[in-house]
């Protein structure tokens, strides 16, 4: 019997529907068939036993945790201000199908694709979890197709939430870019919507929920998109290509842990997991020869955790990220990705034995006034001893200069030191939280990192939802925020320099991955320091207290979103249109 | 913007912890019947890239700071180590030191001193640039018989403290003031801190 049967048959009294909130109506209301409290378990959290939540008779329980921090006076019962919501509640996992791993599914121009959002029965560490899948695959079907094809989707949802499909990168016509209320309504419940799609760069891309993606991606909807360039030199010759998503999911005792039902709870940090998924598998193995060298295509389909991947001393190579190809390949000790970011990587595989794909960062403890260590172990790469044939090393040791990334470029580089076309502030305003937190929040000795690598407040930042945390863009010359700015128009062929300043003083400002969509840019500048290596990006991380200048070519007509990739920040309201007029 | 966000902070800054308690307890009161309360008012906080550098009885009057960066080459968002530490490019920049002969040298370390790293020597106008790859760290100029000494010796003239050095232990204080500082490393088995 799985944990998920345990725990409903063994207090089914405390099975509840949890629709308290009405702020998103539509959202609410789709949830009724099955949103049914996840139910409370006496349980030991994880390294925190002793910290009885003592009286919740809903599904909230104390979030699990990594730290020694005691229980805050005036927190005990404290529940985020939304019911909990767990897909598939009072569905006997065995009767979803189980989850395959993702199918590589090759397409020409002129191809349809059927692409299915549902429930699926996933086992990870040996629980059994009902997560989503398209068409019953973790991660959903890798599409490979060529620059310049053109694709259809035809998507249909069985979920019981209203979705839509993003086609994160791709500069596609607007009307299919799955942004729910702005170029399309959600697709319902048993909908469909068909998705016509042209590749015009070569690149790793991935597709995604854009609604309530907090919860639906967080459970396993995404999949990449690998767009190859004709020119058969287009990267260097390797021995293999990995292509893999990176994720967390947050597991306790009782299983996947619930999600905000009205609203998405860790609204300040985004939800952090505490299991590593690579390909949505705990254990991530690999298999390589003596001397291979392999290209892996990164994707960060995390909620809001940041990576620092380490390959435990095998050299390598970066050459590419969101949208195509470096200036310069360039040898990294490490490989920074933050949430929808994606790089390529070359690895070279020199000795024999086992090579560890590790996260390492610096976490905060914040009880204890300190950083530590930690570790995450993702992945281990076999290494054999027969030498690898062809040999690609010397292509490896060689820094490659693109130069036609470096022609394309060229063209706007005339633009570089144009005036500030538009600016923007990062920030938040924090309402009502319950006043313990606000004051430790407060406090001069609580300390926020330039970048937020682990949940250091994780009781905290499960408490907070959008009911009392509004994240931010500003526009800095009229002060409106979020979609009240109203006046970003543009036309197609216009260069805009960008500035985006992540404002420190504020209660708890942190880092933000920004998203364009629609467009590609280039990260001109970050705190007044020219970049020297361009690549086209669709996503940039602006640590806090940053300034950083984007060049974006406002290449492609529509109404398009700016939003921060934390996922719970986006639900909270961190996002704005910019409208691109055709010539 | 939300109405009803935070209100300015008017009450005192050092009631906050020392008399976390009693407000803890009312908090908790009403969270449970849900009445309305003030809120505070976040101050405006320090820069988080910024180092004030404070001299010691050595140097009175002299002064300086320390302006980090995420270091420039990293073909990411942000520089770190392997080991995830920020990678920073600092300039530090001081007045009113007077070498007196000596060499004036800039020391980075943990704030355990269990690591030291040489940034490096103060040029004649008082500056350096160098780069810092800890997290939590303090920064110092001591005054020393060569430019070429590979370990601190000399008297400290400056120093400072990371925005990170503003953590400490929470064990022991406000509202944590009954955990036990000694189970997690802190302070005298017996009680007491040093």
């Amino acid at each position: 019997m799985s944990d998920f049967q345990r725990a409903g048959r063994a207090v089914p009294a405390a099975l509840r529907v949890t629709l308290a909130g009405t702020t998103v109506l539509s959202f609410a209301l789709s949830l009724a068939p099955l949103a049914i409290a996840a139910p409370i378990l006496a349980q030991a959290h994880d390294a925190h036993a002793g910290h009885a939540m003592g009286g919740d008779p809903a599904a909230w329980r104390m979030p699990p945790m990594d730290m020694t921090m005691p229980m805050l006076p005036g927190l005990e019962g404290v529940v985020p201000k939304t019911g909990a919501f767990l897909p598939g509640m009072g569905i006997d996992p065995m009767t979803l199908p189980a989850a395959a791993f993702r199918e590589v599914v090759d397409l020409a121009d002129g191809d349809t694709l059927a692409l299915e959002a549902g429930l699926v029965r996933r086992s990870i560490n040996g629980r059994t979890l009902v997560m989503y899948g398209f068409n019953g695959q973790y991660p959903g079907p890798l599409i490979k197709t060529t620059r310049d094809a053109t694709i259809t989707v035809l998507f249909t949802n069985r979920t019981s939430l209203p979705t839509t499909v993003h086609w994160h990168g791709v500069r596609l016509d607007n009307r299919f870019d799955g942004v729910p209320g702005v170029t399309q309504e959600p697709v319902e419940p048993g909908g469909s919507f068909t998705y016509t799609i042209h590749f015009p760069d070569a690149g790793i891309y991935w597709y995604h929920p854009h609604h309530r993606e907090d919860i639906t991606q967080d459970l396993g909807l995404y999949g990449n998109m690998m767009v190859t360039s004709p020119d058969p030199d287009y990267f260097n010759p390797v021995n293999a290509e990995e292509v893999v998503m990176l994720d967390d999911l947050l597991i306790d005792g009782s299983g996947i842990f619930p999600y905000g039902a009205e609203r998405a709870t860790h609204a300040l940090m985004g939800r952090f997991g505490n299991v590593m998924l690579m390909n949505g598998e705990p254990e991530y193995e690999l298999e390589a020869r003596r001397g291979d060298v392999v290209r892996f295509f990164f994707t960060n389909a995390s909620n809001t955790r940041v990576y620092n991947l380490n390959f435990d001393g095998a050299r390598v190579k970066v050459i590419g990220s969101d949208v195509g190809k470096y200036e310069r390949e360039a040898f990294v000790e490490s490989v920074v990705i933050a949430p929808a970011e994606r790089y390529i990587v070359e690895v070279l595989f020199d000795e024999p034995g086992t090579v560890t794909l590790t996260s390492r960062v610096q976490a905060i403890d914040h009880y204890l006034g300190r950083f530590y260590p930690r570790v995450d172990t993702l992945g281990v790469i076999g290494v054999s001893a027969t030498p690898g044939a062809p040999s690609h090393r010397a292509a490896f040791e060689s820094l490659r200069v693109n130069d036609e990334v470096v022609a394309d470029i060229d063209r706007y580089r005339a633009a570089f030191d144009r005036a500030v076309d538009r600016e923007l502030e990062l920030g938040v305003e924090i309402g009502a939280l319950p006043l313990p937190l606000l004051q430790m929040m407060s406090i001069d000795t609580f300390y926020y990192h330039p970048m937020e690598w682990n949940d250091a407040m994780p009781m905290m930042n499960y408490l907070s939802t959008g009911a009392d945390v509004e994240w931010f863009v500003r526009d800095a010359r009229t002060g409106k925020t979020n979609m009240e700015i109203d006046d970003w128009r543009f036309a197609v062929d216009d260069v805009i320099k960008l500035r985006i300043r992540n404002e420190p003083n504020s209660l708890h400002p942190m880092h933000h991955p920004i998203h364009l969509h629609g467009q590609r840019f280039l990260v001109l500048e970050r705190d007044g320091f020219r970049n020297t290596n361009f690549v086209w990006k669709d996503t940039a991380v602006i640590p806090l207290g940053s300034t950083v200048d984007l060049l974006v070519e406002m290449s492609n007509p529509g109404d398009w979103m700016l939003h921060c990739h934390v996922s719970e920040h986006l639900e909270t309201g961190m996002k704005m249109l910019f409208r691109v007029a055709p010539r | 913007m939300r109405a009803g966000a935070w209100r300015a902070w008017v009450g005192t800054t050092t009631s906050t912890f020392g008399g976390g308690a009693a407000i803890l307890a009312l908090a908790g009161a009403a969270l449970g019947a849900g009445v309305a309360r003030e809120c505070i008012a976040p101050l405006h906080g320090p820069d988080p890239y910024g180092i004030d550098l404070v001299p010691t009885a050595h140097a009175n009057g002299a002064r300086g700071t320390v302006a980090l960066r995420f270091a420039e080459e990293s073909p990411f968002g942000v520089a770190v180590t392997p080991a995830g530490h920020h990678l920073y490019d600092a300039v530090i920049e001081t007045v009113g030191l007077r070498a007196g002969g000596r060499a004036l040298v800039v020391w980075a370390a943990t704030p355990e001193l269990d690591q030291v790293q040489k940034l490096g020597t103060l040029d004649v106008a008082g500056a350096l640039g160098a780069r810092i790859g800890f997290n939590k760290f303090l920064v110092f100029v001591t005054s020393e018989a060569s430019p070429d000494v590979e370990r601190w010796a000399g008297p400290i003239l400056l120093r400072g403290i990371s925005p990170s050095g503003r953590m400490h232990t929470m064990a022991g204080h406000g509202p944590f003031q009954n955990e036990s500082c000694a189970s997690v490393g802190f302070g005298r088995p017996g009680g007491g801190w040093w």
